[in-house]
């Protein structure tokens, strides 16, 4: 008697937590691309992820879903991030389009504060929209900031390293920046009025540069060696090169180990399997050739794996999403009706079915763009436009400015001079200035006279033509521009119209009148007074 | 049917997804200058039952360390602080005026203990025996014991507040908040006295008396032992189970433990075992000599005996299983030659002294007397075992204590901070990983975090306003089930010998010697000093070291001038 009791008991409970509207928990990571262990099973061995260990990231993906072909908008912090939170390309986003000179228009739909109007219980660590005016304005500002217990996190190598140096284990420094991380959630949780889902946003900055050179082998002790023979083609295989990739993925090993921290407690008060929890990064890796601000997929591709809140788990799909996607699905998992302005489509349709490959069939291209990224990386503080649709055999770019530097102008530098080697690792305006300083970016200029790393210095600086196109299954890596030759004529005419027709139907500014919109103030031109200067170092 | 399937499996996942499992009780017990391989399960000889089926039935952590000595061990291991951290970078003396906090000989207020973090997480705190991190052994008022057991987090004590004393009649003897004479305590009369009893019956008893009263709720119980610190005393009919074991001396008991430690995959065959130190064929009373050793493995054996009894309270209170139970020892066998030289009487036939009243507090670590009449006897020629008798085993014995290592209690080679670290959790740890031998390095500062870990509680930037140092350790949890906790680095410093460990090498310097460096997993008994031939990495590792005593404010040595003869006082700073 007292069994059935409690079987009713736990009937009404049941009941009770199917109506009950599932939490959101988005991991976002600055400047990472496509990067997690379990991506190993994708690309085969003897890729740069067999030297990763991202345990926390492979469980989402093996209790959820994991996406090989998540793309971001733009390959810019700014810009993808417009896109992401306005449910639109981020072309559609007025001045919040740029890096540089970003400003957030309230009129703009965002997914938070449309969840918040809708009863959730929103917040966030550190950083979800910037840099702009005014910062995080679509998460509604600094009001559902949750950083009181430390945000140390966000300089991660940094931190450790100084702990370590005076005297700290460095496993137990880690654990400390870990609690700090913890307790900001734990805030955020205690925060909740009962009963209330909530929407959490996890944005910590430390896989941004800079990190400290020699930083993975010190404090995770992976060793940079292990990653010869398994850099992409367009990375120079030198050990300068694979110290700095492989302190990259030391950042990222700690942005898993803080995704840990969140799962665990929401392992601790039962929530795990009612939020639905996302992992991402808003685009490839900065400060290398070929990553952040470039249309290849080393600059658009990033990890996406999504678990919980009626998921169907276990499977790997190669439905394309583009990270504007994720409004909607937040939106339509906290049953709000998407804005009809928004041009991402919600992914739950993918995330609940119990297919593996190509769930949706519609979902089989994405499109990528950019506008300007730093202001001043070209004379008249001019964008580098570019779309770009990729496909599961294609990858097709325009270059509307093909006469424009692609990673900014070649400033303080000529074939006999160049800034010191610590001026290009330090200071990312010193010359082109698309491209953030780093070690790989020093050493590369240092090579530019140098025949046998010619090539991969024009694959990262050099002019491109107005039209790229690869076929992937011959050219995973991207390298080889096939749009001028005749055999493929048919295909590249087939790309242009489908990029430009879905361009033209999503009202890109820069499809009509040339692209003036992008090409005049304030998107171009001077950093006009309603925005907030950036710090710079000075020369 | 198939509805009421699936309603009974969506049934699971909602307990599944719902139920946390419940924080299992901590139970931390030490011993007290006792040697790396003493217990049966760590290469010895004498009889260890209950802590060898601990061991058979929990995973033995080979290379975990202590801090080289009684108070900062105990610093460290209740605050997850390094020592100087906690205000206890020597011993309970102050000399913060001189040497800053590190150096007050009392536990900070910047340091939580164990029991205040645990009692955040509802836990009740229990703890039966040595405590040792105040100065306050004879305090004029309340306000003065605000570092004793139960102004530090703890519900219940039984024990001393002071290091060492007699083990028939010992000083400070202390239940919750109040001095109390052993012969007139009405709580506790055996038969016969003897404080490692004590201490084990008080343990059992607040495991039963828990599972009694406050069901439900988990407990941390902290049994700290003063065996088998000197003085060598125990009960003779333990003494009489080690008759003659040792009468061939050092040498065979030694080269039986090496090997028994190989055999248990302890001992390493490509590291020397350290030198015998003492020769046996030089000992002029090899009678006294044999009996000393007889009456440590007495002094252990009424131990694990004892521990035996708190085990049985757990298993009879059905709390055995989802209890994580942890023993460790606070410093490597002592060579202190206490009380072993020198001119000595002869037992008087009759008393000679007056009688004690039974409610008498008996005020000294060395009572002057026993409480029938006799002066206690120190000197050479005094055979050790009786409440008469105040004797260390002196350093041979130690060194086959400490067997295969060098150096001892006080000092940062092996023999000085290694101990046995046996974890013990049938509900908490895989199946596959009982008897298993964990080599991951571990320090005293890991068990703060350990049990912040299992508890689920969490450690706090401020307490009672003040603000508390991070922790410096890990949990332990990741490497009782076997996986990797990362490469340690861990520093020690007391008395001026320091060391540091980083991965596999181990920098170790005596006081106002230099730098020695050994690579431990080649050389774990610290025979071939690379010193000479790693300049760079010495230099690298001694920068650090020397960051780390910055920052935890060890300062050279002596931190100030020795007091001789003066015992330290009870003036507490504010």
């Amino acid at each position: 008697m007292r069994l059935l009791f409690l079987l009713l008991t736990l009937c009404a409970a049941a009941s009770a937590a199917d109506t009950k509207r599932p939490n959101i928990l988005f991991c976002f990571a600055d400047d990472m691309g496509r990067y997690a262990s379990i991506y190993q099973k994708v690309e085969g061995a003897g890729s740069a992820n067999d030297f990763i260990k991202t345990p926390n990231i492979d469980r989402i993906a093996r209790e959820g879903v994991l996406f090989k072909h998540a793309h971001v908008t733009a390959p810019s912090c700014t810009p993808c991030r417009s896109s992401l939170l306005s449910g639109q390309y981020f072309f559609r986003t007025g001045r919040a389009a740029i890096l540089q000179g970003a400003v957030w228009d309230l009129k703009i739909p965002s997914f938070p504060l449309l969840l918040k109007d809708a009863g959730y219980h929103i917040g966030k660590f550190h950083k979800v929209w910037s840099p702009g005016t005014p910062a995080d304005a679509p998460y509604g500002g600094q009001e559902f900031a949750f950083q009181k217990a430390g945000s140390r996190i966000n300089n991660f190598s940094e931190e450790v390293t100084k702990m370590v140096a005076a005297g700290r284990d460095v496993e137990a420094a880690k654990q400390e920046l870990l609690a700090e991380v913890a307790g900001n959630f734990d805030a955020f949780l205690a925060a909740r009025k009962q009963g209330e889902p909530f929407c959490f946003w996890y944005g910590p900055t430390n896989v941004h540069r800079k990190w400290v050179k020699g930083s993975a082998k010190a404090l995770w002790g992976m060793d940079p060696e292990q990653l010869k023979g398994k850099m992409p083609a367009f990375l120079p295989d030198v050990p300068e090169v694979r110290e700095d990739f492989a302190d990259y993925f030391g950042e990222i090993q700690a942005f898993d180990a803080a995704i840990g921290v969140h799962l665990k407690k929401l392992e601790e008060i039962g929530e795990l399997d009612n939020t639905l929890v996302v992992v991402s990064g808003d685009h490839g890796a900065p400060g290398f050739p070929h990553g952040k601000c470039n249309l290849y997929d080393f600059g658009t591709q990033v990890t996406l794996a999504i678990r919980g809140a009626g998921t169907k788990g276990g499977r790997v799909v190669e439905d394309f999403v583009n990270l504007m996607d994720l409004a909607p699905t937040f939106l339509e998992v906290g049953g709000v009706k998407p804005p009809e302005v928004m041009t991402g489509r919600s992914v739950l349709n993918v995330l609940r079915s119990d297919q593996t490959d190509l769930v949706d069939p519609q979902r089989t291209w994405v499109v990528t763009g950019r506008e300007r990224h730093v202001e001043s990386a070209r004379e008249g503080f001019l964008p580098y436009p570019q779309r770009a649709l990729r496909t599961k055999d294609y990858l097709y770019i325009i270059n509307f400015k093909q006469d424009r530097w692609p990673m900014g102008d070649p400033t303080n530098l000529t074939k006999d001079s160049a800034p010191s080697e610590q001026e290009l690792t330090e200071n990312t305006h010193i010359t082109y200035a698309d491209m953030d300083s780093s070690p790989t970016k020093a050493w590369l200029v240092g090579q530019r006279n140098n025949s046998v790393w010619r090539q991969h210095y024009e694959w990262a600086f050099a002019k491109r033509p107005r039209e790229e196109l690869y076929i992937l299954a011959d050219d995973p890596q991207q390298l080889k521009n096939v749009a001028q030759d005749s055999n493929f004529e048919e295909v590249r005419a087939k790309l242009e119209a489908q990029l430009m027709a879905e361009l033209k139907k999503a009202k890109d500014p820069r499809v009509e009148s040339d692209g003036a919109y992008f090409e005049t103030p304030p998107m171009a031109g001077p950093l006009p007074d309603d925005v907030k200067k950036p710090k710079r170092k000075k020369k | 049917m198939s509805g009421m399937m699936r309603f009974t499996g969506f049934l699971c996942l909602l307990l599944g997804g719902t139920l946390r499992a419940t924080p299992p009780n901590i139970v931390i017990i030490m011993a007290d200058d006792m040697g790396y391989s003493d217990a049966g399960s760590f290469g010895g000889e004498i009889k260890t039952p209950n802590l060898d089926a601990l061991a058979a039935g929990g995973v033995r952590f080979t290379q975990f360390y202590n801090t080289a000595r009684c108070c900062p061990t105990r610093a460290a291991l209740l605050t997850g602080l390094y020592a100087h951290q906690a205000g206890v970078g020597h011993m309970m003396e102050d000399h913060s005026a001189k040497a800053g906090p590190a150096y007050a000989g009392e536990l900070s207020n910047r340091a939580v203990t164990i029991a205040e973090v645990l009692r955040s997480a509802g836990y009740r705190n229990y703890m039966a025996g040595k405590w040792h991190v105040t100065r306050a052994t004879k305090p004029a008022n309340d306000a003065e014991k605000r570092n004793w057991p139960l102004q530090r987090g703890f519900d219940r004590f039984y024990g001393t507040i002071h290091g060492a004393g007699s083990f028939f009649d010992p000083n400070t003897l202390t239940r919750d908040n109040t001095f109390i004479s052993p012969f007139s305590d009405a709580e506790y009369q055996p038969a016969e006295f003897y404080y490692t009893d004590a201490i084990s019956d008080q343990g059992a008893r607040f495991v039963r008396e828990h599972a009694r009263d406050q069901g439900g709720k988990p407990f941390f119980l902290y049994l700290a032992y003063t065996s088998p610190h000197w003085p060598m005393q125990a009960k003779e009919k333990d003494i009489a189970k080690y008759k003659g074991h040792y009468d061939q001396g050092y040498d065979p008991v030694r080269a039986a433990r090496a090997e028994k430690m190989k055999k248990l995959g302890l001992l390493d065959s490509q590291w020397l075992v350290t030198p015998q130190a003492g020769d046996w064929d030089q000992v002029e009373d090899k009678a006294r000599e044999a009996r000393s050793m007889e009456v440590f493995a007495a002094m252990i054996d009424c131990m694990d005996q004892g521990i035996g009894r708190v085990i049985a309270a757990l298993k009879e209170s059905g709390q055995y299983e989802n209890t994580l139970v942890l023993f460790l020892q606070d410093n490597g066998g002592c060579a202190e030659n206490m009380g072993r030289n020198g001119p000595a009487q002869p037992k008087a036939e009759k008393p000679t002294l007056p009688a004690m009243a039974a409610d008498a507090l008996q005020p000294d670590m060395i009572p002057k007397q026993t409480r029938d009449g006799f002066p206690v006897r120190q000197g050479s020629g005094v055979m050790p075992g009786g409440a008469d008798t105040f004797l260390g085993y002196g350093e041979a014995w130690a060194n086959v204590s400490n067997t295969p290592f060098r150096e001892y209690k006080h000092w940062e080679h092996e023999g000085g901070i290694s101990t046995p670290l046996i974890a013990h959790w049938a509900a908490g740890l895989p199946a596959e990983r009982r008897g298993k031998l964990e080599p991951q390095t571990g320090h005293l500062i890991d068990l703060m975090a350990t049990c912040v870990a299992v508890a689920g509680a969490s450690y706090p930037k401020e307490f009672s306003g003040q603000s508390i140092s991070p922790m410096e350790g890990v949990s332990l949890l990741p490497a009782m089930r076997g996986e990797a906790n990362g490469v340690r680095t861990l520093f020690w410093e007391h008395e001026g010998n320091k060391a540091m460990r980083f991965g596999d090498w181990k920098l170790v310097a005596k006081h106002k010697g230099p730098w020695e460096l050994y690579d431990m997993a080649a050389d774990r008994t610290e025979m071939h000093n690379l010193a000479a031939r790693q300049v760079e990495r010495v230099k690298e590792m001694a920068a650090t070291w020397q960051a780390w005593a910055d920052r935890v404010g060890a300062r050279p040595w002596p931190v100030a001038p020795a007091k001789k003869g003066a015992r330290a006082g009870v003036k507490i700073p504010d």
